[in-house]
C-alpha cells in the first residue's frame, strides 16, 4: 500500500468542478454567483469523493483523463484537515476496494490512483450529465444507486478474494 | 263798510258811555251831527278813527295821544277804560269794533295815563251773543291780523279819502312832493290799483318766488328722486355683478365638484390598488422576510444550505452505504471476536457455562481459529476497519444528526419537500404579486398618484368650501341689496308726484311770472283807464261845483294824480292857476268825489268841518251833490257853515240830525243827541 502522502485529488474535468464547486467558482473572476445553493458542493475534495464512489460503483472509469489532469487539489491524507473526516475517510474506503479489487494484479500504487482519479472524473460527468438531464441535483437517485450496487460490487471485490 | 253805531266811552269829553245811531238809507245817506266848537265834533272824528286804525305816530306820539283822550273825569274817578266801538256792516255781515284803553286812576287828571290798549272784532255769533272773531292782546303787533282785517275793508292809507277834514282838502289840489308820495299810495288803494300792485308784486315776487323756492324743493325731491333712480340702477348694477360673480362661483364650484367626484373615484379605484400595493408588500415581507420573521426566501435558502449539505455529502453518504454493507454483509468482526474467545477459551480449557472443553472441541476450537486466521478474513476485517472509520466518520463529524443513510436519505426528502413547498409558495406568492403588480401598473392611478390626488382633494375641498361660503356671503349680499332696492324703489314710488309737481310749480312760477307781467299791462290799462275814468267824473263833479264855469272845463289828472285845471285856454297846473282856496277845496272835494265813484272801497264819508270857506255859490253846489258822495256820509259841522236853508236843501236824504252838547249835569263832558225839534236846531245852527 502506497503511502498517502503520494496521492492527490486532481481532475481532467476542472470544468465541471468550476460549475459544481462553489470556492472554485469563486477564485473564476469570470463566473458570477447569484445563489450559493447553485452549487451542489463546497470544496473540490466533496465533489471529488461523490465522483469517486459513484465512479466506482459504476465500475467504468473515464481513461481519457489519464495524462489530462490540470491541476492538483489536495493531497488525500490533507482532506478535511488535520483530523478524519467521512471524506478522507471515505477516499480511503474506496482506495481500500480498488486495492482489494485489484491485489491479484501486478499494480503499484500510482496506477491503482491513476484508476481511483479516472474512477473520480467518470463519476463527476455522471454527476454532471444527471444534473444536465435531470436539470437538478438528484441526491436520492445516486444513493437509490449506490444501495442498489453496493452489494453487487462487494461481491465482486470480497467474493473473489 | 256801512256803520250802524258808534259807541264812544270815557274819550275825551265823552263822558262814560255815549251811543251814537249813524244809521243811513240809499235815499238818506247823511248824518249830520252839529256841534260848537270844543264840544266834541273834532273828537267825534277822531274817535271813528282811533277806533279803526288807532293812533298814527312812534310809540312816544301814540303813548301821548292815548293819555290825551282819557276823559280827564273818568281817570279821577278810579280804574277805567277809553273805549270807542263801531258796529257796522261790511258785505252783508255785522261786525264790531272795540278799541280799549286801559287806565287807572289818578288824582290829578294831568297825570293820568294809559295801562294797555287793545282792539277787539266781534261778530253776531251763529246761537246768541258775539264772538271774538280778533282779539289783539295789548302790546301786539298791530300789523298783523287786525290789520289784515282792516285793510280787506279801508286800509288806513286809503282812509284820507273817507275820513277828512274839508279845510285841509286843498292838500289834494296840487302837486304832491316827495313826502307826500304816501297821497299817490293812497290814492292807487283807494281805485284798486294798489291791490293790483300788490297782486303784481305778490305775483312777480312773492308768487314766482313763492313757486320758485317750491320748484326748487321740488326740484330737489326731483333731482332727489334722479338720485334715487340712480341708486336703484347702481344697486341693481351692483346685484346683476354680484349675480354675476354667483353664476361665475356656481360654475367654478361645480366644476371643482366634479374634479372631485373625479378625484374621489380615482381615490376609490386607487384604494383598490393600495390593497393591491399592500397584499404586494405583504407578500414581498412573506418572501424576503424581515427584522422579527424569516422570509419564505431565506427559508428556502436555508432548506437549500441544508440541502447543499446533503448534496455535498454525496460521497461519503454513498460511502457509507457500502461500508455498511462491506460490514453488514461480512462479519468479519464476529469472526475476529471468535478469534480471540477461541483463544481466551483454548487457554482456560472450560467454557464459559463452566462445561470442560474436551480434546474434541477443543480440535474444533482450533480449526476454527486456522480458518480465522488465513488471508482473505484479514483483507475483509481490513475493509471493514476502513468501512468502520468511515461510517464512524459519517456519525461523530460535524454531522452528528446524519447518523445513517437512511436518515440522510428521510432528512434530504423532508428538506426537499419543504424546498418545493416554499419554492411553490414563493412561486405562487410571486405569481400572485406579479399579478397584482401587473395590476397596480395597469391601474390609472399610482400609489403615488393617489396621494398627490389625496392632496388635490383636500385642496379641492378648501376650495369648494370656500367657494360655497362666498356663494352665501354673495346671496346674502343680493338679499340685502334687494332689499335695498326695494326700500328705493318705495321710496321712489312714494315720490313719484314729486316730478309732476315740480312741473306744475314750474308751470306755475312761470303763470306767476306771466301773470305778473300781464297784471302789469293790465295794471298800466287800469291805471290809465281809472285815471281817464276819475278824471271825467271829477271834472264832471268840478263842472257841478265850480262857480266858474265859463272858465274851467275840467280837471286833468296826471299819471302821478297830480291836478291840473282844464281851463278854456288849455290845461294848467293847479300852482300855475293859483286858485283860491275854496276853488282848491271845490277841486279837492271834485277829485275825492271822483275816486270814490272808482273806488274798490266801501266806506263812509266822514267830513269834518265840510264846508270851510267855500263861498255861497260852492257851498249850495257841494250841498246838493253831498248825497251823492257814498251811501253813507257823516257831516260833522260847526256853527255858521250850514243854514236853516241848507238842511232844507239836504231835506229827505238826511237820515238823521245829531247834536254833539254839552251835559247838562256836566258842563265838562258831551253827550249826542238828536235834533228834535226846530229850537233845538237854530241853537245848533246859529253862530
Amino acid at each position: 500500500m502506497s503511502t498517502t502522502t503520494s496521492r492527490r485529488l486532481k481532475t481532467a474535468r476542472f470544468d465541471i468542478y468550476r460549475n459544481m464547486v462553489l470556492r472554485t467558482a469563486r477564485k473564476d473572476d469570470n463566473v458570477e454567483i447569484n445563489n450559493e445553493n447553485d452549487y451542489p458542493f463546497d470544496t473540490n475534495y466533496e465533489l471529488f469523493t461523490a465522483g469517486l464512489v459513484l465512479g466506482y460503483l459504476r465500475d467504468n472509469p473515464r481513461t481519457e483523463s489519464e495524462g489530462s489532469y490540470s491541476q492538483d487539489f489536495i493531497q488525500v491524507n490533507r482532506v478535511g484537515g488535520s483530523s478524519e473526516n467521512e471524506y478522507r475517510e471515505g477516499i480511503e474506503f474506496i482506495y481500500k476496494l480498488i486495492e482489494l479489487e485489484h491485489s491479484d494484479e501486478d499494480t503499484d500504487d500510482s496506477e491503482l490512483w491513476e484508476l481511483a482519479l479516472q474512477y473520480a472524473d467518470a463519476g463527476v460527468e455522471a454527476i454532471d450529465q444527471d444534473i444536465s438531464l435531470k436539470d437538478e441535483f438528484d441526491l436520492l437517485a445516486f444513493i437509490d444507486e449506490a444501495d442498489q450496487k453496493w452489494e453487487d460490487r462487494l461481491e465482486d471485490v470480497l467474493v473473489d478474494q | 263798510m256801512k256803520v250802524k253805531k258808534a259807541i264812544i266811552k270815557n274819550f275825551m269829553p265823552f263822558y262814560k258811555e255815549v251811543s251814537v245811531d249813524l244809521q243811513t238809507s240809499s235815499d238818506a245817506p247823511l248824518i249830520l251831527m252839529g256841534a260848537k266848537n270844543d264840544r266834541g265834533k273834532t273828537a267825534f272824528f277822531t274817535a271813528m278813527r282811533f277806533c279803526l286804525y288807532g293812533f298814527e305816530g312812534g310809540n312816544t306820539g301814540k303813548s301821548k295821544k292815548r293819555r290825551k283822550v282819557i276823559n280827564r273825569k273818568a281817570a279821577m274817578e278810579g280804574l277805567g277804560e277809553t273805549s270807542v266801538t263801531l258796529e257796522f256792516t261790511h258785505n252783508q255781515n255785522v261786525y264790531e269794533i272795540e278799541r280799549v284803553i286801559e287806565f287807572d286812576q289818578v288824582d290829578d287828571p294831568d297825570d293820568r295815563d294809559w295801562k294797555s290798549c287793545y282792539v277787539t272784532v266781534r261778530k253776531p255769533s251763529v246761537s246768541e251773543g258775539k264772538e271774538t272773531v280778533i282779539n289783539q292782546a295789548p302790546n301786539e303787533d298791530p300789523a298783523k291780523k287786525y290789520n289784515r282785517f282792516i285793510n280787506g275793508i279801508l286800509p288806513e292809507s286809503a282812509s284820507d279819502f273817507f275820513f277828512f277834514d274839508g279845510e285841509e282838502l286843498d292838500r289834494y289840489a296840487g302837486s304832491y312832493n316827495d313826502s307826500e308820495a304816501d297821497v299817490r299810495e293812497a290814492i292807487e288803494t283807494v281805485l284798486g290799483i294798489r291791490e293790483i300792485q300788490n297782486a303784481i308784486h305778490d305775483l312777480g315776487d312773492e308768487g314766482k318766488d313763492y313757486y320758485q323756492n317750491k320748484w326748487k324743493d321740488k326740484a330737489e325731491d326731483v333731482e332727489e328722486l334722479q338720485g334715487l333712480s340712480e341708486d336703484i340702477s347702481s344697486v341693481q348694477s351692483d346685484i346683476e355683478a354680484k349675480k354675476t360673480e354667483i353664476d361665475s362661483a356656481k360654475t367654478e364650484l361645480r366644476k371643482k365638484e366634479k374634479r372631485r367626484k373625479q378625484i374621489e373615484d380615482e381615490l376609490a379605484e386607487a384604494s383598490g390598488v393600495a390593497d393591491k400595493q399592500d397584499r404586494v408588500n405583504e407578500i414581498k415581507k412573506e418572501i424576503q422576510g424581515s427584522n422579527q420573521k424569516k422570509g419564505l426566501r431565506e427559508k428556502l435558502d436555508n432548506k437549500g444550505s441544508e440541502r447543499r449539505e446533503l448534496h455535498s455529502r454525496l460521497g461519503p453518504l454513498m460511502i457509507g452505504i457500502g461500508a455498511k454493507a462491506a460490514i453488514e454483509n461480512y462479519d468479519v468482526s464476529i469472526v475476529s471476536g471468535m478469534e480471540d474467545t477461541i483463544e481466551y477459551l483454548l487457554d482456560r480449557n472450560n467454557c464459559l457455562c463452566g462445561a470442560d472443553i474436551d480434546e474434541d472441541a477443543e480440535e474444533t476450537l482450533e480449526h476454527t481459529l486456522e480458518q480465522l486466521q488465513n488471508d482473505e478474513m484479514s483483507t475483509i476485517s481490513e475493509l471493514q476497519g476502513f468501512a468502520s472509520d468511515h461510517l464512524e466518520c459519517l456519525t461523530s463529524g460535524d454531522y452528528p444528526e446524519n447518523l445513517n443513510v437512511s436518515q440522510a436519505k428521510s432528512e434530504y426528502v423532508s428538506i426537499q419537500e419543504d424546498i418545493e413547498g416554499l419554492a411553490e409558495d414563493i412561486s405562487d406568492l410571486e405569481e400572485e404579486k406579479e399579478t397584482l403588480e401587473g395590476e397596480i401598473e395597469e391601474a390609472t392611478v399610482t400609489a403615488e398618484e393617489a396621494e398627490s390626488l389625496q392632496g388635490t382633494k383636500e385642496t379641492l375641498d378648501e376650495e369648494i368650501g370656500g367657494l360655497k361660503t362666498t356663494i352665501d356671503n354673495l346671496e346674502e349680499e343680493i338679499d340685502e341689496l334687494e332689499e335695498e332696492k326695494r326700500e328705493l324703489e318705495q321710496t321712489v314710488n312714494s315720490m313719484e308726484a314729486a316730478d309732476e309737481e315740480e312741473q306744475r310749480y314750474r308751470t306755475l312760477m312761470k303763470l306767476s311770472d306771466e301773470c305778473a307781467d300781464a297784471w302789469e299791462e293790465i295794471r298800466d290799462r287800469y291805471v290809465e283807464t281809472q285815471r281817464e275814468s276819475v278824471e271825467k267824473h271829477a271834472s264832471k263833479i268840478f263842472e257841478e261845483l265850480t262857480n266858474k264855469n265859463d272858465v274851467y272845463e275840467g280837471l286833468t289828472i296826471s299819471k302821478d294824480y297830480e291836478l291840473d285845471v282844464k281851463t278854456i285856454s288849455g290845461d294848467r297846473d293847479i300852482e300855475e292857476q293859483n286858485p283860491s282856496k275854496g276853488a282848491r277845496q271845490i277841486i279837492a272835494y271834485s277829485f275825492i268825489a271822483g275816486l270814490n265813484k272808482f273806488t274798490a272801497r266801501e266806506a263812509p264819508v266822514v267830513i269834518d268841518t265840510p264846508i270851510g270857506r267855500l263861498d255861497p255859490e260852492h257851498k249850495e253846489n257841494l250841498i246838493d251833490y253831498f248825497p251823492n258822495f257814498r251811501d253813507q256820509v257823516v257831516i260833522l259841522y260847526q256853527p255858521g257853515e250850514l243854514d236853516e236853508e241848507d238842511i232844507e236843501q239836504m231835506g229827505d236824504n238826511i237820515a238823521s240830525h245829531l247834536e254833539i252838547h254839552q251835559r247838562e249835569d256836566d258842563p265838562e263832558s258831551s253827550e249826542v243827541s238828536p235834533i228834535e225839534s226846530a229850537t233845538e236846531l237854530k241853537r245848533v245852527l246859529a253862530k
